[in-house]
């Protein structure tokens, strides 16, 4: 294997889409990190939202995609907004109901385990399924009427922003991921969905450009340059939302200091709800390119792996920077895609060496692994993902585009 | 001064009380700032100044008591909406937004506003007041000198065009001269008509300049007066002016 067929035309394509796509989810981690320093382990999640809305939209009206895409938008702000205002709000506030908050959100844990126990066993039907779902609709509910209490000042006398425990803002985060993941698969069933082809513009299939020279031609397809262009365009916009409008700036002044941006006047919960909305409505553009992108993929645990990819690329980029996860999602995007050539082909340079110095011996094992490993490599591709990711933090804890010990939007 | 006790309360605290978490800091607090005045509250360190500045800004949750300004109760209300009815703070050690450049962070101050043109006018008046601002407007806050940050931070709260503005600790931390010039830059905002209540504890540049003066000692009010009264009460030479 060479170098150039290594990083030939096809996988240049595969790994700009894929970064483009890893990036807009990204983005939604790291604005929300970047605010309220929190994880938000339901991003996946509604990315997996958004693509069911546009799926059953194009499915059951027929509405075009685009249509159905800037619908998924708006049900994955509210999503965002509901996620941030049931779950996080009340963690925020100074208020007793902060620990109700967090036990319902490890009875949301363990009820799902339990979930994902009865009805990952097909038979159990019936009464099981039926006091699961009931616990499950009850969740949401009380987390629900709890941020309400708080709201209302029952619990307390909700005021002022003060930091609760980061754990249980973290566990409150994965029980709002398996939550959502469970009530999808209640809702949506688990099996694998594609959009129809019919439903798709035509041009997506279509070849727009063919690049290289045989044999490493590549064909990019409409859908490819959409979801370049929609990356970059919604990136730009993003950075330019951040950076000069009135907004923006109160984002930036609640992730420096929300005390003293509330003194300025900014409402910061109000900050918070939008910067949410703000990633939710990218996850949803992206799920649904994503879905195009792979097909046949949407099902109520899809977010799970790019969530947790894009997760890395915000960390990789610098966790808080806009423009971290733009880097990070298109240098994960380009790991996953060459690294299993590029480890290859450093083993068979390897064993080339060893062969060169007179240790045939070397030599030979080297070439065995290789050749052991050719066929299943690209099964590895989250590995080489992760492990630069772990890479890069062992030398810039902060990622590349952070801040040392500090926090940026 | 005594004509100040004629004029209607801008400002006014009853048997306020607050603190964090468990504990209570502020224990039953009576202050009142008339329309006009500067009023001083001075005390040592861990007294609860800035606990009462941030009581009434809405950042600590009131327990008991009452904060009326210009007769409403603002008590309950959130940080952002007591901002909205004309009082701004100038918190303890400047919190600018160190990442923004001096400009953004004057716009943080306007933030509230939407008359574009009264927004430039202000802007224009805080460059007058300090010019050095104008210099370095586009360069990051954060890089400013501590009396050049101390003056971002009095310009960013002008730009809410405070009716009652609230200074914890201006001269903190600045060599004589700034303070000097910090505090006639405050003056001349109170002859402009904002009303002052300033926290500090350099209690004799602050009863120079306040119209009257209360003391606080763990969580209480133990004396209150005329500033120039108190600037003559042997307690207070013996315990604030090293006298």
């Amino acid at each position: 294997m060479t170098l150039a067929e290594i990083f030939s035309w096809p996988h240049v394509i595969d790994a700009l889409t894929l970064g483009a796509l890893y990036a807009l989810i990204a983005v939604g981690y790291t604005m929300v990190y970047g605010i309220i320093q929190l994880i938000n382990f339901a991003h996946g999640e509604v990315f997996m939202v958004g693509t069911y809305v546009a799926l059953l939209a194009v499915l059951h009206t027929g509405m075009p995609l685009v249509a159905a895409i800037a619908l998924a938008m708006l049900a994955c702000m509210a999503l965002g907004l509901l996620i941030d205002f049931t779950a996080y709000l009340p963690l925020r506030r100074r208020s007793p109901g902060v620990d109700a908050v967090s036990i319902a959100g490890l009875t949301a844990f363990a009820l799902l385990a339990v979930a994902y126990f009865e009805l990952g066993r097909r038979e159990v039907t019936g009464l099981p399924v039926l006091l699961v779902t009931a616990a499950l609709a009850l969740i949401p509910l009380g987390l629900l009427v709890l941020a309400l209490l708080s709201m209302a000042g029952r619990l307390g006398r909700p005021k002022g922003q003060v930091a609760s425990d980061r754990l249980s803002a973290l566990i409150t985060a994965i029980g709002m991921s398996l939550s959502l993941q469970t009530i999808a698969q209640l809702l949506w069933t688990a099996d694998y969905r594609a959009f129809p082809a019919s439903a798709l513009p035509a041009f997506f299939g279509r070849t727009i450009w063919t690049v290289g020279e045989p044999p490493h031609q590549a064909a990019i397809l409409g859908k490819e340059i959409v979801i370049w262009v929609a990356a970059a365009v919604l990136m730009v916009g993003l950075g330019a939302l951040v950076s000069f409008t009135r907004t923006g700036r109160a984002m930036r002044a609640c992730a420096q200091d929300k005390e003293t941006a509330a003194l300025m006047g900014v409402n910061v919960n109000s900050v918070i709800g939008f910067t949410f909305a703000v990633g939710s409505a990218m996850a949803a553009i992206a799920g649904v390119l994503y879905a195009v992108k792979v097909g046949g993929n949407i099902s109520p645990r899809m977010g799970y792996y790019p969530g947790v990819i894009a997760f890395a690329a915000a960390v990789l980029g610098g966790i808080g920077s806009i423009r971290g996860a733009v880097a990070g999602g298109l240098v994960i995007g380009i790991t996953q895609s060459v690294g299993g050539g590029v480890t290859l082909w450093g083993l068979e340079r390897l064993a080339h060496g060893l062969g060169a110095i007179g240790w045939e011996g070397g030599r030979a094992g080297l070439e065995r692994l290789v050749a052991a490993l050719a066929p299943r490599i690209s099964a590895y591709d989250f590995a080489f993902a992760f492990g630069l990711m772990i890479l890069v933090i062992l030398v810039r804890p902060w990622g590349l585009f952070g801040k040392p010990g500090g926090k940026r939007a | 001064m005594a004509e100040g006790g004629t004029r209607p309360a801008a400002l006014r605290l009853r048997g306020v009380r607050s603190g964090y978490g468990a504990l209570e800091v502020l224990k039953g607090i009576d202050l009142e700032v008339r329309e006009g005045e500067i009023v001083t509250l001075i005390g040592a360190n861990g007294a609860g100044k800035s606990t009462t500045l941030k009581t009434i800004s809405g950042l600590l949750a009131i327990r008991a008591g009452k904060i009326t300004l210009f007769g409403t109760p603002v008590g309950t209300l959130q940080p952002h909406e007591i901002v909205g009815l004309g009082l701004v703070q100038v918190p303890e050690g400047r919190r600018l937004f160190g990442d923004m450049t001096v400009l953004e962070n004057l716009e943080m101050g306007a933030y509230l506003r939407r008359d574009a043109d009264g927004i430039e006018r202000d802007l224009e008046h805080c460059f007058e007041l300090f010019p050095r601002l104008r210099e370095r407007a586009r360069q990051r806050a954060g890089s400013l000198s501590g009396g050049e940050q101390q003056m971002c931070a009095i310009a960013r709260a002008l730009m809410a065009r405070p009716r009652v503005l609230l200074l914890d600790e201006p001269s903190l931390g600045l060599a004589p001269l700034l303070v000097q010039q910090i505090f006639e830059i405050i003056g001349r905002l109170n002859r402009e008509g904002v009303t002052v209540l300033l926290v500090e504890q350099n209690a004799n540049a602050a009863l120079n300049l306040a119209h009257r003066g209360y003391v606080m000692e763990t969580g209480r009010i133990t004396l209150s007066g005329p500033a120039d009264a108190l600037l003559a009460d042997p307690k207070v030479r013996e315990a604030y002016l090293g006298h």
